[in-house]
């Protein structure tokens, strides 16, 4: 049977040799042990026994030829009976002592037991692969991801309202039924007659997004009160032809927002945003002050820019200007955002008192009710006034009660005594 | 009179068979004389040894054993030694102690699949009282004398024999296992292979004392060099230890003076640390050259008695490592079956993990890791 | 039955398998004529004589390395180990071959020893004597490890440990040697190693803990109570092999879980606890896995003491905080 001497680490971790010299040449006898070849390996010249009794059929490689570890050196037919005697031994030493063959020496293995590998080639780290843009931290425990994943909700659009924005169990089972499929049960209203269904899109359903998202994550407290603007009433009516000259009408709008923005400066929490991630308060040194308008196609919120350097009569003008293009659905997107603060007129409609959804990420929203006459107490006597009720959502996280009732406070003392506004105001 | 000697000891050496084979005609053949039977097994166990242990080494030069520690030099120890033990005795190893182990009656070829690296070469036959390798050095010494205390509990007639080298002199271990042999006086014998090197810190480096048979009297015994190469003397100073253990009479520590012919393992070089010439001084003492003039000259011993004994030892070795590399595979799995009495949950749950992995792999090599 | 504390309840185990076994041996320092530091080994040389009841010389190494000889001959030797801080000296025996002698020889010897020794803080012993290191041995494979929380525990934990077939290491709480009494069966009851006892149901929280911290986990349980949350308490008994099943069912259970060990946090038991846990309850768990554990410093002397041990305020905390996740 043919067998493969292959070229043995010799227990020394060595990666390849060279031969030096041949013992045994092909067609040779050899037996186990008998040594069959030199080959140097660093500085030792180590010589290799044959594990095989048998014929030399083939040497492979010649001389001064390296050869790795675990090529075929030789190939022997080999016979299966052990070998019968080892023939260097005893016949020659018969007068002296008895030598005996000693390991020869062989270069230093780097090691005392066992064998140590040694380096092929130099130790690279791998080049880094390209940064993968990381999605925006989205936090939630492993058993909600899991409830997630099973409802086919993708985490990024669930907003959170666990500590530091993490999404909680509710929040992901909230959003369920939003992105239920049209397999939701339908029974009872089979009979569809009694039923209109209008696609929820659009206006009504960003709008809806966003008051979703302002309930949940906002602290919402509504705090009331009313503003006596008898005296305001004259001053505007008295003004009223300036700005019809100039094209435009003065309602009492404009300065509220001025008495809003005095407020708000004096007041600055109640013109911020809460950052969840970085875990700060951002106090906004502009002021922006939103207007919600309903239009046929629902409610919108446009904003005017920077309403502390504005006069009565140019945020008259733009608010003009703007509800014009709000409802011709012409209104530029710049003036859609940016609000620090929003003021909802619900009372031109009706309304005196309500709980308005905070503009969010904005952190107070004003409700102006129907203004009316009322019947109130001035110095112990029963007197007519119009009164302006005022209803101011604010968002408790960021703002102390005691600040907002001094804010409204603020905002009323301005608008009952509009003389504060002129010599105040720039 | 403000100092006066409270206590003297001697250390004695003693040899009965010289570098040159000669008997010390005093003594031999002494009282209890070693028979003619007996002289020409111990010189058969010799050769034996001796071969096997050269195969070893070329079978690890051949790629087909592990990392070996040769025994060359030390085979009269291990014979003289094994062959005074009776069947029922215990004996501890270290790690040098192959020639003690083929005495005994361990198969050849369990040494081998040891030095391959598989765990059945230690799984000792049931008839065998021999514990098997043990590598940290001197931690199977109080092994051994557990086992002696446990044999004087049950007053069981046996006694307890343990192998060691110089280095391990020096390791706690033996200081604390002989000083408890001697507080209980234990049937036990401490045969410490001094055979001059621990890899490459020499006798002088290991230790202060003149002798290492001095270390038994602090612990309140005997201690007795004798020459390591002189198989009779070895012999005789064994079987009159043992038979002193037997008697209840405690311990005794001897101190075989002899030298290590080869590198410390196959995987060390010896020439890094020491001279030629020292080894060629002692390669002259070898322990069967003098044992076979011996045989030559009491008994015309033979080249043709050498040979055949030499065919005959070759044979016996060849056989061993046929039944060595013939001997299938163990399954992987084997690594959780005996570690407890019976495997807990999380060790059955990873053996199935091992089983699994070799199925995927189809076979039971694992692949080579990256 | 009786009231018995931790030391009696050990050496009434002690006892009772030395009457039942003729080859049980016991060894170590101090343990015959003084009948060991702590009384655990009182009366014993006198039933059982010296013989069997062994005063050995001051070396940890040899009187480990002698028991696994005596076991593989045939005995059934009991070490003690003076304290824990002690068993160092022994390691060697222990890792390299009371853990190894019956795998390396493929079951032809075996090691059927207990080494047995005082462990932990709180009684405010010198340096050295109030050692928590039980992970060094869990983390070593062919060793048992077993700590008994009260004297009930510690007879039938001992009885099982003595019996088991393996290298088992009986680490008993010095803090509640004396401090814990308990009704202890007279006669002959086991209880299985590798087994957890559920002390407490509960549906909010699991506590997980052994030894002497069970106590101040009870305490911390107690006032959870008042405050409306029901902790479930495992005591493990065995810390190799852990009784995994028994933890990972009642995590599922509570999704909360709070480990108390006072060995270092760092690769403490609780380490691999937790590891467990997220590998095979991930999805049940409402908190992260808590640890209140000794810090990872070496414990310091009494004075520092009590400011490194775990204690009931601690373990109150952990456990609001992993309830407020």
């Amino acid at each position: 049977m043919k067998k493969e001497f292959k070229f043995p680490d010799v227990g020394e971790g060595i990666t390849e040799g060279e031969i030096v010299k041949w013992l045994v040449s092909e067609g040779d006898f050899v037996k186990e042990d008998q040594p069959l070849v030199e080959v140097e390996t660093d500085k030792a010249v180590v010589s290799l026994p044959s594990p095989y009794t048998g014929k030399v059929v083939a040497l492979q490689g010649k001389p001064g030829e390296i050869i790795p570890v675990g090529s075929v050196l030789v190939a022997i037919e080999s016979e299966e009976a052990p070998a019968a005697g080892n023939a260097g031994s005893s016949a020659s030493e018969r007068k002296q002592p008895v030598q005996e063959d000693f390991p020869g020496t062989r270069k230093d293995a780097g090691s005392v037991v066992g064998s140590l590998g040694e380096a092929e080639e130099e130790f690279r780290v791998p080049a880094s692969r390209r940064e993968v843009s990381g999605k925006t931290e989205i936090r939630a425990i492993p058993s909600v991801r899991a409830r997630a994943k099973d409802l086919g909700i993708d985490l990024a659009e669930v907003p959170g309202t666990g500590p530091a924005g993490r999404i909680t169990r509710e929040d992901v089972e909230r959003m369920a039924p939003q992105i239920a499929s049209p397999a939701a049960p339908q029974a009872a209203f089979d009979k569809a007659e009694t039923v209109e269904r209008i696609p929820f899109r659009g206006v009504r359903r960003s709008a809806a997004k966003r008051v979703a998202e302002s309930s949940q994550k906002v602290a919402a407290v509504t705090f009331i009160d009313d503003a006596d603007i008898t005296f305001l009433e004259r001053v505007r009516q008295n003004k009223k032809s300036v700005a019809a000259e100039k094209g435009f009408k003065l309602t009492y709008l404009p300065f509220i927002i001025k008495a809003v923005v005095s407020g708000l400066k004096r007041y600055p929490y109640l013109n911020a945003t809460l950052d969840e991630e970085k875990e700060e308060i951002l106090l906004k040194k502009f002021y922006n002050i939103g207007i919600a308008v309903d239009t046929p196609e629902g409610l919108m919120v446009f904003n005017v820019k920077k309403a502390d350097e504005k006069s009565i009569l140019d945020l008259a003008q733009e608010i003009s200007l703007l509800t014009e293009k709000a409802f011709a659905r012409t209104i530029d997107l710049a003036d859609l955002k940016g609000g620090t603060f929003t003021l909802t007129n619900y009372g031109v409609i009706g309304g005196i008192y309500g709980t308005p959804i905070i503009n969010f990420p904005e952190v107070g929203i004003l409700g102006l009710g129907k203004i009316e006459d009322k019947a109130v107490v001035r110095s112990g006597e029963i007197v007519i006034r119009k009164i302006l009720p005022l209803s101011l959502t604010f968002d408790h996280r960021v703002i102390y009660g005691a600040e907002a009732a001094r804010f409204m406070n603020t905002v009323i003392e301005h608008l009952e005594d509009p003389d504060l506004m002129l010599i105040e105001g720039k | 009179m403000p100092r006066k000697v409270i206590k003297e000891f001697k250390v004695e050496w003693f040899q009965i068979l010289d570098e040159s084979g000669n008997v010390d005609r005093s003594f031999w053949p002494g009282s209890d004389p070693i028979t003619e039977k007996e002289i020409r097994a111990f010189y058969e166990a010799v050769v034996l040894i001796r071969t096997f242990d050269e195969k070893a080494l070329n079978l690890q030069r051949e790629g087909r054993l592990g990392t070996y520690a040769s025994v060359k030099g030390q085979e009269a120890v291990q014979v003289g030694t094994a062959s005074a033990l009776h069947p029922s005795d215990w004996v501890f190893p270290a790690f040098r102690e192959p020639g003690v182990s083929i005495v005994r009656g361990l198969p050849m070829k369990m040494i081998y699949q040891y030095w391959s690296g598989d765990e059945r070469g230690s799984a000792i036959p049931e008839a065998l009282h021999d514990f098997p390798i043990a590598i940290p050095v001197g931690t199977h010494i109080p092994h051994a004398v557990g086992a002696a205390w446990a044999a004087q509990f049950k007053n069981d007639p046996i006694a307890v024999a343990t192998y060691f080298g110089d280095g391990a002199t020096s390791k706690g271990d033996f200081h604390e296992g002989l000083n408890f042999a001697g507080v209980f006086k234990l049937p036990i014998v401490f045969v410490c292979q001094n055979n001059h090197w621990a890899i490459s810190v020499p006798l002088s480096r290991q230790t202060a004392s003149a002798t290492l048979a001095q270390k038994a009297i602090a612990y309140g015994f005997e201690g007795i060099q004798v020459d390591g190469n002189d198989l009779f003397g070895v012999h005789v100073t064994m079987k009159r230890a043992l038979e002193k253990a037997r008697r209840g009479e405690g311990p005794t520590l001897i101190e075989c003076f002899t030298y290590r012919l080869s590198d410390h393992t196959t995987a060390d070089d010896a020439s890094r640390y020491r001279s030629s010439d020292e080894v060629a001084a002692w390669k002259s003492k070898d322990p069967l050259v003098r044992l076979r003039t011996f045989l030559e000259r009491e008994y015309r011993w033979s080249e043709a008695d050498e040979a055949a004994l030499r065919k005959q030892a070759q044979e016996r070795v060849a056989a061993a490592v046929h039944e060595f590399e013939s001997t299938p595979p163990a399954e992987p799995s084997a690594m959780f079956d005996t570690l407890f009495a019976s495997l807990p949950p999380h060790l059955v749950r990873q053996k199935e993990i091992l089983k699994k992995r070799i199925e995927q792999d189809g076979s039971l090599h694992v692949k080579e890791k990256g | 039955m009786s009231k018995l504390n931790l030391v009696q309840a050990i050496n009434q185990a002690l006892r009772h398998e030395m009457e039942r076994n003729p080859d049980l041996v016991l060894l170590g320092e101090d343990i015959g004529r003084d009948g060991g530091v702590f009384r655990v080994t009182e009366g014993l040389i006198e039933r059982f004589g010296e013989r069997r009841v062994v005063d050995t010389p001051l070396s940890e190494s040899a009187i480990v390395g002698a028991a696994i000889g005596m076991a593989a001959y045939g005995l059934t030797p009991v070490v003690e180990i003076q304290f824990m801080g002690f068993v160092y000296a022994a390691m060697e025996q222990l890792i390299s071959h009371a853990a190894r002698l019956r795998t390396r020889t493929r079951g032809r010897y075996t090691c059927p020893l207990v080494v047995r020794a005082p462990y932990g803080g709180g009684i405010h012993a010198p340096e050295h004597h109030s050692e928590s290191t039980e992970a060094f041995f869990v983390h070593t494979p062919g060793l048992k490890v077993v700590v008994p929380s009260t004297p009930a525990e510690a007879k039938g934990l001992l009885l099982s440990a003595i019996r088991d077939p393996d290298p088992v290491l009986f680490l008993e709480p010095a803090k509640i040697y004396r401090a814990i009494k308990e009704e202890v069966p007279e006669g002959e009851y086991v209880i299985p190693l590798g087994q957890a006892r559920v002390v407490l149901e509960g549906k909010d929280v699991t506590l997980i803990t052994w030894g002497a911290m069970l106590h101040p986990v009870l305490k911390a349980t107690n006032r959870m109570a008042e405050k409306g949350v029901e902790a479930e308490v495992i005591d493990l008994r065995t810390l190799s092999p852990l009784d995994s099943a028994t933890l990972l069912k009642s995590v599922e259970k509570t999704g909360r879980a709070v480990i108390v060990h006072e060995a270092p946090r760092t690769c403490g038991l609780g380490a691999e606890i937790a590891a467990q846990i997220c590998e095979e309850a991930l999805l049940f768990l409402q908190a992260p896995v808590a640890r209140v554990a000794g810090f990872d410093t070496p414990i310091p002397l009494p004075k520092m003491e009590k400011y490194y041990l775990p204690d009931v305020d601690q373990i109150v905390e952990a456990i609001e905080q992993v309830m407020g996740f």
